[in-house]
This record gives C-alpha cells, sequence and structure tokens, in this order.
C-alpha cells in the first residue's frame, strides 16, 4: 500500500481517504476506509444509522480527526497519514477552504442575515472587502433562488429556504468538493423537492460531491460511485444499477427495509 | 424622659415629605457614589467573569479544578462577610494602603466575577455545536468562530439574566455602608440617625433605589429589544440604518438581476 496517489494513468484523485480508523471511546466507528473521489464524479453513500457514513464524510474536511489513516486532498496530506509513510502534512483550515460542506440540520448562523450568512466567509477567511463580499453573495443567493430573502434571517425561512443558503453559502467559497451530509433529512417531505433539485444541477454543472443520503433515487440519478456502509465496512459499492441489482445480502436487506 | 420619648413619637407621627426634598443634595451625593462603585465594580466583574468562563471551559486538568474552585468559594461567602474580610480583615490587618471603596470594589467584583462566569458560560456552551462545526468547515479559524458565531449568540443569551445581575450588583453595593463608604445607604443611615426622620429618611432611600433599578430594567429591555432579528427589506421599522441598508440590499438585487443573462448557465433553480 505505498503507492502514491499520483501514480498510473489515472488522474490525480482530489479526495483520497485511506485505512480510515475512528473510534469515539469503546465505540469503533470506522474500521479502515478507502474512498477516492475524481474530479467531477459524484458519491453517494448510504447505510443504516450508526454504521459511520456521517462520520466518515466529516474525516474528509477533518472536522472530525481520524485515529489512523490517511487524507489526501489534491496530491497533499492533511490527515494523520500512514504509518509507512512520511509526507509533510498542510493545515486542516486550509483544507476545509476548500471543501464545502452543508449539515443535516443547516447550521445557518441565526443572529446574521441569509446575505450576510453567505458573506461571512469571504470577509473574514478570504478577507474580500464587505461590498465585493455581499455582491458575490448576492449572486450566489440568487443561483439558489433566493435573491428575494437576502434580509431575511434564518428563522423567517422555510427548512427548504435554510438549506438552500447553506449551499450558497458553502459554494460561494468555490470549493473543489462539497460534502453533504444528509441534507434532506431534517425537512419537511414537501420541502426536499427543492433542495434536491439544487443539488442535481449542482451535479450536473460538474461540480465533485460526495452525499451521505437516504434519497435513493437521487443516488440512482446521479451516483457515479455508490457505496454501502454498515458497521464501519464499505460492504459494497458500484454504479448507479447497485440500487437493483445490489449482490450483497446485507445490502439487498437495507435497500428491501427503506423501500 | 416620658415626655421627650411622646414628643418624639408624635413629630415623627406627623409625615413631611418635603424633608426628602431639603435634603437631596445629601441623597444625590450618596446615589453618585453608590453609581460609581456599581459600574466600576460591574465593569471589573464582566471582564473577568469572561475569564473566568473562557478557564472553566479550558481541558487542562489543572487550570478546570482551580476555576470551579474560584467560582465556588466566592459565590458560598456572604457578601457582607466577605467586604468585612477583604477591608478589617486583610486591608487594614496587613497594613495595605486601600481605602474603603477600593476594598468595597474589590469585593463585589470578585463575587459578581463568580456568578457572571457561570452566566457566561452556561450561553458560551449554550449555542449549538453545529454553529462551530459550520463556521469551521468554512475555513474560519478557532478565534474568528468565537468572535464572528459563539460570541454574538451568546451575547443574546445571557443578556436577560446579566441584567439581572447588574440590577442586584446596584443593590449590593449598599453593603459596602459597613466599612463606611459614604455610598447612598450610608449618607441614609448618617442622616436619620442626626435627625431622627427615620420614615422620611428610609422612604427616600428606597425611592431612589427604585429608580436606579427601573432605569437599569429599562435600560436592559432595550438591549433585548435591539436583538431583534427583522428583515429590513420587509419590516414596517423605519429607522434610518434600516432605511440605509434596505437601499443597498435592494441596490445589490437590482445589479444581480441585472447580470443574470451572463450567469444563466450556473443558475441552480429553475424559477
Amino acid at each position: 500500500m505505498s503507492e502514491t496517489p499520483t501514480n498510473g494513468s489515472d488522474p490525480q484523485p482530489v479526495v483520497r481517504l485511506r485505512e480510515i480508523h475512528k473510534s469515539f471511546g469503546s465505540n469503533h466507528v470506522l474500521k479502515g476506509i478507502d474512498l477516492t473521489v475524481h474530479k467531477g464524479e459524484h458519491v453517494v453513500i448510504f447505510g443504516p444509522s450508526g454504521s459511520g457514513k456521517s462520520t466518515l464524510l466529516r474525516t474528509t474536511n477533518l472536522l472530525e480527526t481520524p485515529d489512523s489513516g490517511s487524507v489526501w486532498f489534491e496530491g497533499k496530506e492533511y490527515g494523520p497519514g500512514l504509518d509507512d509513510e512520511d509526507h509533510p502534512k498542510g493545515k486542516a483550515r486550509i483544507l476545509r477552504q476548500e471543501i464545502g460542506m452543508v449539515f443535516q440540520q443547516f447550521n445557518l448562523f441565526p443572529h446574521i442575515t441569509a446575505l450576510e450568512n453567505v458573506a461571512l466567509a469571504l470577509r473574514r477567511v478570504k478577507r474580500i472587502p464587505r461590498p465585493d463580499a455581499e455582491m458575490r453573495a448576492a449572486t450566489y443567493l440568487d443561483r439558489v433562488g433566493l435573491l428575494d430573502k437576502l434580509g431575511a434571517y434564518p428563522t423567517q425561512l422555510s427548512g427548504g429556504q435554510q438549506q438552500r443558503v447553506a449551499i450558497a453559502r458553502s459554494l460561494v467559497m468555490e470549493p473543489k468538493v462539497m460534502l453533504f451530509d444528509e441534507p434532506t433529512s431534517a425537512l419537511d417531505p414537501e420541502l426536499v423537492g427543492e433542495v434536491l433539485a439544487v443539488m442535481r444541477r449542482l451535479a450536473s454543472s460538474g461540480m465533485t460531491m460526495v452525499v451521505v443520503t437516504h434519497e435513493m433515487g437521487f443516488g440512482e440519478e446521479v451516483g457515479d460511485q455508490n457505496i454501502f456502509m454498515d458497521d464501519g465496512f464499505v460492504v459494497e459499492q458500484g454504479g448507479r444499477d447497485i440500487y437493483k441489482n445490489a449482490q450483497e445480502p446485507r445490502t439487498k436487506e437495507f435497500l428491501r427495509s427503506i423501500l | 424622659m416620658m415626655g421627650a420619648s411622646l414628643n418624639g413619637v408624635l413629630a415623627q407621627a406627623r409625615f413631611r415629605p418635603e424633608f426628602i426634598w431639603d435634603n437631596r443634595d445629601i441623597f444625590l451625593d450618596g446615589v453618585w457614589l453608590t453609581v460609581r462603585i456599581a459600574l466600576v465594580a460591574f465593569a471589573f466583574a464582566t471582564v473577568l467573569g469572561l475569564a473566568v468562563a473562557l478557564l472553566r471551559m479550558s481541558k487542562s486538568w489543572i487550570v478546570k479544578p482551580i476555576m470551579a474552585a474560584y467560582v465556588n468559594v466566592f459565590r458560598a461567602i456572604p457578601l457582607l462577610v466577605f467586604v468585612l474580610f477583604v477591608y478589617y480583615g486583610v486591608a487594614i490587618h496587613f497594613g495595605f494602603s486601600t481605602t474603603a471603596i477600593q476594598a468595597g470594589v474589590l469585593a463585589l467584583t470578585l463575587q459578581y466575577s463568580a456568578w457572571l462566569g457561570e452566566i457566561f458560560r452556561s450561553g458560551i456552551q449554550a449555542v449549538a455545536d453545529g454553529q462551530r462545526q459550520a463556521a469551521m468547515s468554512v475555513g474560519m479559524s478557532r478565534p474568528q468562530t468565537f468572535v464572528r458565531v459563539v460570541m454574538p449568540q451568546a451575547t443574546r443569551i445571557v443578556t436577560p439574566p446579566t441584567g439581572n445581575m447588574f440590577i442586584g450588583m446596584i443593590k449590593d453595593s449598599s453593603l459596602v455602608y459597613i466599612i463606611g463608604v459614604p455610598e447612598l445607604l450610608r449618607v441614609s443611615n448618617l442622616l436619620a440617625n442626626r435627625t431622627f426622620r427615620y420614615f422620611e429618611v428610609y422612604l427616600g432611600t428606597v425611592i431612589v433605589y427604585l429608580i436606579l433599578t427601573t432605569a437599569v430594567y429599562f435600560l436592559f429591555k432595550y438591549f433585548e429589544q435591539r436583538f431583534q432579528l427583522v428583515d429590513v427589506l420587509t419590516s414596517k421599522v423605519r429607522s434610518p440604518f434600516a432605511k440605509r441598508r434596505s437601499a443597498q440590499l435592494r441596490r445589490l438585487q437590482e445589479t444581480v438581476t441585472a447580470n443574470r443573462d451572463t450567469e444563466a448557465s450556473i443558475r441552480l433553480t429553475t424559477e
């Protein structure tokens, strides 16, 4: 396993996780996960709750530091690294500026407006002056269809609108990868569609995406790599036919149970 | 003897409200010192309380128990006892050149920093963890996350209990009368003992405290109202700030709408 990610005819992956282990106390959540994501690829991760899929997503931008394993992003090591390799490590904060993340609970900042939510990181992280930052923020709010809501505070928005603001807040940083952590799970059923529509268009625009979701329809539609996780392992992965023609009994059982 | 005390009773029986007004200068001197003591002690206690809160949340196994002890000790001692201890027990006994006012302010500051520290800590911890994660996920540093995301939300949470503490500070500042600080209660005592007009004097004292605490109550109520979140584009509140901001936002909307054609290909909604 000492092969470097740039080897071979394969173009350099955007994200590469190798042998990721993570425990919370005595609970071993990730048991040696590998994941490679190429530019423009859409990875869909599904599985029962507690299977480690959210934790895996959160190790990708180091919101969760793995106990061991390698977190590569565009040819640079950010994670703890593998024992038999020694690479200089990048800073987690730099990594996070390149990777956007959308949360199940939206996590918009409730004390500032939609516009200010989207402009905050431009101003504080990229040090863009306020008028320019707000212009760019307004442009991104328009892309998710919320230009008329830029003065609204999060509590004045529906769940679907909040999640679209959250997507704009990530996109405005022009990330190379977008991570979605069950983005529609906290939404009322009638609001799921508007968020999925934005994600679908984002996918067809060529954005590299890793999506943890229970929306199997989304995986069938845009998933290039579809991964079924259970109990800290990748049980099965494949193309879009995985949802109809799963090979592993555990995958079949899970897909049956949610349909 | 009998006649004198009877005269005294009769004299006191006649209520003379103008007595309060006639002695207004004495009351005002006392109030002025009360206000200064309360303001200075509260300002120090706020700064110290924030430090206490941050240190109490430290992960260090040595800092954490020390700060827990700090909070518990200062909260456990009756304030009156503590004022006496700081001034007579420490300052005078060991010959520090501390004035009674300084000792009183110190005692108030230490006790209130413990209470405020607990309020601030609970306020900071009440900000959802997802807020920190969201801020970190867009590349903000820990200090930026604290200042831009956690602090503003915690401030809103702690404003009402902090207002209560400030009212408490005004009232508790009266306890430094015991070490001879000529604040409102002390000058009232002196005036009452000199003139025997206990009812008028202490009625005046009560009224003045009532005015002070009511003013603070309305001040904090105003702060809480300022925290109300209104969309300047749709609300009818027309402060100069709201007018300027809504004009800014409308200009933004117009510019973005005008540029839409060149951006059409990357719109993420069909509406």
